[in-house]
C-alpha cells in the first residue's frame, strides 16, 4: 500500500501538468479529471493535489491564470495553467515515462517468462 | 459545514503561511470542500458521511497542512516574517541603548594613571549616572572641557556644590555636581 502511495505520488506531478495541457482547470476540476479518467485509480491524490499544485507553481511549471467566480454558487475559483516551463517539463517527463515503461516491461517480461 | 471550517482551521494553522497565502489556500480547499458536500449531497449522502470521505481522501489536517507548508516554503515564509520584523527589532534595541546610555549608564575607558591603584591604567569603569549621594574615596567620572575623566573624591564641597577631586601627581580641583557624570562603580581591568 505504501509503494503504492509513492508510485501515484510520482505520477501524479506528470499527470497533473498533462491534464493542464489541454486547458485551465480549477483545483475541483482537475481532481475530478484525474479520478475519472483514471477509472478512480487516481481518486485518493485529492490531499496531495494542493500541496502538488503549489509546489509545481512554485518552480514556475504551473501559474494562476485568472480568477473566476462560479456564476451559480458565487464561489472563486482559481484557474491554473501549464507555462512554457511547465511544458518543457511535460515533455521531459512523458520522455521518462516510456522510458520507464520500456525497461519496465522488459524486465518483467523476462522474470515472468522465467516463471 | 462547521466540521469543514474546523478541518480548514486546523490545516491553515499547520502550515504556518504568511498572510496572503493562508487567505488564498483557505478560500481554495473551502470551495474545494463545497463542491465534494454538494456532490455527496446530489447522491444523497449526509453531511457526515460527505465529512468522512473528505477526511478519508484528503488525509489528517496534520499532515496536509505540513505538505503545504514545504510546498509554499515554510521556511521561506518563516523568514520573510522574521526579515520583517528585524529592522523594527534593531530600531528598537538601539534606541533603548541610547537611552541607558544617556541616563543611566556608560562605559569609559580610563587611559591615564590618575587614579591608580584604585583603577589602573587602560582599564574599563561603569558610570552610574543615576548616582546622587557622593562620598569621600568613591571614583567619579566627570567632564573637563570635552573630554571626561576620572577622579577621587578627597572632599565634598557643599557650600559649592561640588566636590575637591584628586587625581595622582596633579593639583586637587573643584568640580560643580552638573559637570559630575556620575559614580563608578563597576571596574575591570582589561590590560593583564
Amino acid at each position: 500500500m505504501k509503494s503504492r502511495t509513492q508510485y501515484r505520488k510520482g505520477c501524479a506531478r506528470t499527470l497533473v501538468l498533462k491534464i493542464l495541457s489541454e486547458r485551465p482547470m480549477y483545483g475541483y476540476e482537475i481532481a475530478t479529471t484525474l479520478a475519472q479518467r483514471s477509472e478512480n485509480i487516481f481518486s485518493l491524490g485529492q490531499g496531495t493535489l494542493y500541496p502538488l499544485l503549489y509546489s509545481l507553481e512554485k518552480k514556475g511549471l504551473i501559474c494562476v491564470c485568472k480568477e473566476m467566480k462560479d456564476k451559480n454558487s458565487g464561489r472563486k475559483r482559481l484557474y491554473y495553467k501549464l507555462t512554457r516551463k511547465g511544458e518543457q517539463s511535460l515533455g521531459e517527463d512523458l520522455a521518462t515515462w516510456s522510458d520507464i515503461v520500456k525497461g519496465m516491461t522488459l524486465v518483467l517480461r523476462v522474470s515472468y517468462a522465467k516463471c | 459545514m462547521q466540521n469543514v471550517e474546523r478541518y480548514i482551521d486546523r490545516i491553515i494553522e499547520i502550515a504556518d503561511l504568511t498572510r496572503k497565502d493562508e487567505k488564498r489556500v483557505r478560500s481554495e480547499l473551502e470551495s474545494h470542500m463545497q463542491e465534494l458536500l454538494n456532490a455527496g449531497e446530489k447522491s444523497g449522502l449526509t453531511e457526515s458521511e460527505v465529512m468522512n470521505m473528505i477526511e478519508k481522501e484528503f488525509g489528517h489536517p496534520e499532515e496536509l497542512g505540513k505538505m503545504i507548508a514545504r510546498a509554499r516554503g515554510k521556511f521561506r515564509t518563516y523568514l520573510k516574517k522574521e526579515a520583517r520584523k528585524l529592522p523594527i527589532s534593531i530600531v528598537v534595541a538601539l534606541v533603548i541603548a541610547f537611552a541607558v546610555q544617556a541616563v543611566a549608564f556608560e562605559a569609559f575607558k580610563v587611559t591615564t594613571d590618575a587614579v591608580s591603584p584604585v583603577v589602573p591604567k587602560s582599564s574599563r569603569v561603569l558610570v552610574n549616572k543615576l548616582a546622587s549621594n557622593f562620598e569621600t574615596n568613591d571614583v567619579i567620572v566627570f567632564r573637563s572641557g570635552t573630554r571626561a575623566m576620572a577622579g577621587i573624591i578627597k572632599e565634598i564641597d557643599g557650600d559649592r556644590n561640588g566636590v575637591i577631586v584628586s587625581r595622582k601627581n596633579q593639583e586637587d580641583t573643584f568640580v560643580p555636581r552638573d559637570k559630575m557624570i556620575g559614580k563608578a562603580f563597576f571596574l575591570y581591568s582589561c590590560s593583564l
